[in-house]
């Protein structure tokens, strides 16, 4: 698992991750994901690449998202797998964080 | 040796027939035997079969008593019941009227070991000549016999025997033994003067400066006086401070282990200790052997480190133990050999990954008829995740009480969103089923579990719902089905649906429903087992990655047995 980020126009920070986001990936990206968390106003996820998404990842998705709802800021996520994404629906995530799956909308529901 | 000394040297030998040996000191009187660490138990056994007051060690007036504190069956010393008499040395105590339960009360266990221990170092040794080459056969010689014999004494007497030894060979007055504290600083750990007596550790101060060079340097260090040392003057405080006049530190290097078998770089010798001898007397060590030195450092780094891989080894044990509990008290609050109901027939299986898991299924009848079934998943995996099993357990069983089970999700959601530390959620289905066949659920999250009716599957709800535990504002809803005659439901985790196959690849919920359209009229058992095979066909031999669960239930229909008529359900 690994995580990189890039700065887009609008305040946006683009999060890149890629690999399996099981126990081990969560626990790689956790921190990351928080300090981001805390200094990011629009956060977008980029999923395109996370082959497998489960229960420890998801969490390490959905806290972030709320601590940054929490200070006010949005959070969009983009480009998930249909595993990936069937995982996020099933916990109903889709209801809190807006899943993208072009990118001008995800940009776009974060301006 | 005075008898308030006595228990000095008492040892217990625990001999159960299905744990390791273990040899436990009697460290203080009275000394209590019993199940689990209540009741003040010095020796706790973790054994159902003995009771947790068991027995008691305790002074008597020529020695020490054994007295019976209500094991069950009581206590039986060389095969003689007893309520409690004195023992000796080798008595056989066997608790309870199995002979798998047995200690063996063993004194001067130490003393023994030690005089055995010496009597061999001398046939060792043979004749102890005053040559230092001699000095240096003998040194190895004994301390190779130490190092073969500490993992039979506690390490502080092997310690303290070497030390003892080290002295003798260099004519110190007093030798300490030291080793790195939790901040790497060197601390005293056991001191011992001229004839073997032992020192306070606490009040020996050696040198730093000394120990610090000698560190530095990774080899022995020989301080003869200030003068000669080839320390500065301003870092030899403590020297002066003690007026000691000489001293030899010889620094205590593990060997080097590396730590990945592929990897070609060296890892640096690890620091273990260090060996600190010193005199009043100047010129004592001058005319010292450095190879007596260098054998004594060497040897005595090897004692410390097998007796630190000793005691990781122990601890090993210890949790390993532990977990083993852990696992036993989550089997046991799984049903145990599911018990069928009037309208229903059923059969699960919890196969963890790891001793112990964070999935599980529960199945209780409530007061009104109705047979309430629940199957949960907790996020992640081992210990934590199943704490939090045996809590939502222990919650979900307050709905027998007739509380709403809607809200007691809600309940659940709120207060472990308010305790976000505990870092786990949970996908949860509960559903009850009626004897009149309607079958109303409340789901969290969780996959939704499988109907099969009449040869064809189909899946309760396709809709999303959260877990309980991750996002606060969640709220749920139940809903509910009529269920036919010979409805087979079957409720699982993901761990069925994600075991993966060779190639990384899901067994997926279409092949779960393909498995299950083939069991049209099987048992819940045959339904089962057909599920359990394909899913191991498919992993083909691949280790388990998650808890795998399964419930499966089939509606009888409402046939004569059934009590309550048709119609109207009380409310959930």
């Amino acid at each position: 698992m690994t995580i990189s980020t890039e700065s887009m126009d609008g305040e946006i920070t683009r999060v890149l991750l890629d690999g399996r986001l099981d126990i081990q990936g969560a626990a790689t990206i956790d921190l990351r994901m928080n300090v981001l968390a805390g200094s990011c106003k629009f956060l977008l996820v980029d999923l395109c690449n996370v082959s497998f998404l489960g229960s420890m990842g998801l969490r390490s998705l959905v806290l972030p998202a709320q601590a940054v709802h929490r200070r006010g800021g949005k959070v969009a996520l983009f480009g998930p797998p249909p595993m990936v994404e069937e995982v996020l629906k099933a916990s109903n995530i889709d209801k809190v964080i807006p899943i993208f799956h072009d990118l001008d909308s995800a940009v776009a529901s974060l301006c | 040796m005075s008898d308030l000394h006595a228990s000095d040297h008492a040892y217990l030998e625990v001999m159960f027939a299905d744990r390791p040996e273990q040899v436990v000191p009697v460290h203080e009187l009275p000394f209590f035997v019993g199940r689990g660490r209540e009741n003040g138990n010095h020796l706790s056994l973790d054994d159902l079969r003995i009771s947790r007051k068991c027995m008691a060690i305790s002074e008597g007036a020529s020695g020490l008593l054994i007295e019976d504190r209500g094991q069950r069956d009581g206590i039986f010393v060389n095969g003689e019941p007893t309520k409690g008499r004195p023992l000796a040395d080798g008595d056989r105590i066997r608790l309870g009227t199995d002979d798998g339960c047995q200690l063996v009360f063993r004194l001067n266990l130490e003393a023994d070991l030690k005089q055995e221990a010496e009597s061999k170092l001398r046939s060792l040794l043979g004749s102890w000549g005053g040559g230092s080459a001699d000095e240096l056969k003998g040194l190895r010689l004994l301390l190779e016999a130490t190092s073969l014999l500490h993992s039979q004494l506690p390490l502080e007497s092997v310690l303290a025997t070497m030390l003892d030894h080290a002295i003798v060979i260099t004519h110190a007055d007093r030798g300490m033994l030291l080793e790195p504290d939790v901040s790497g600083v060197l601390q005293v750990r056991v001191a011992r003067g001229r004839d073997s007596e032992s020192l306070d550790p606490a009040s020996m101060n050696p040198s730093r400066s000394v120990l610090g060079k000698a560190i530095e340097l990774e080899s022995a260090v020989i301080n003869e006086d200030l003068n000669l040392a080839d320390i500065n003057l301003q870092s030899a405080q403590s020297v002066v401070l003690q007026l000691l006049r000489s001293s030899v530190v010889i620094p205590l290097m593990g060997a080097p282990r590396g730590t990945d078998a592929s990897s070609t770089d060296i890892a640096p010798r690890q620091l273990l200790g260090a060996v600190y001898l010193d005199s009043k007397r100047t010129s004592t060590f001058s005319a010292l052997d450095r190879q007596i030195l260098d054998a004594l450092g060497a040897q005595a780094g090897s004692i410390l480190d097998n007796a630190r891989l000793i005691e990781h080894e122990r601890e090993r044990q210890r949790l390993e133990q532990e977990l083993s509990i852990a696992r036993n008290i989550q089997q046991a609050l799984v049903p145990q050999g599911l018990q069928d109901f009037p309208h229903l027939a059923l059969t699960g299986i919890h196969r963890p990954c790891h001793e112990v898991g964070g999935d599980y299924f529960d199945v209780w009848p409530l007061p009104d008829g109705r047979i309430a079934l629940l199957i949960a998943d907790v996020a992640g995996k081992g210990l934590g995740a199943a704490l939090l099993t045996t809590m939502l357990q222990g919650a979900l069983s307050g709905m027998t009480l007739g509380v709403d089970p809607v809200k007691v999700f809600d309940h659940l959601n709120r207060f472990l969103c308010d305790r976000a530390a505990v870092g786990r959620y949970a996908t949860m289905f509960f559903g009850l089923v009626a004897p009149d066949g309607i079958f109303e659920f409340v789901r969290a999250g969780h996959p939704s579990p499988l109907l099969l009716r009449r040869g064809q599957v189909t899946e309760l709800y396709s809709e999303g719902s959260f877990p309980i535990g991750l996002v606060a504002q969640a709220s749920f809803s139940s809903a509910q089905i009529q269920l036919q005659p010979e409805d087979t439901l079957v409720l699982f985790t993901d761990g069925v649906t994600e075991a993966e196959g060779k190639q990384r690849e899901l067994f997926g919920t279409d092949r779960l429903i393909g498995a299950l359209g083939r069991h049209r009229d099987s048992s819940p058992g045959a339904v089962q087992t057909g599920i359990l095979d394909a899913v191991e066909k498919f992993t083909g031999g691949t280790s388990q990655s998650d808890d795998i669960t399964l419930l499966v239930v089939r509606y009888r229909g409402v046939g004569e047995s059934a009590i309550p008529t048709a119609g109207s359900p009380a409310g959930v």
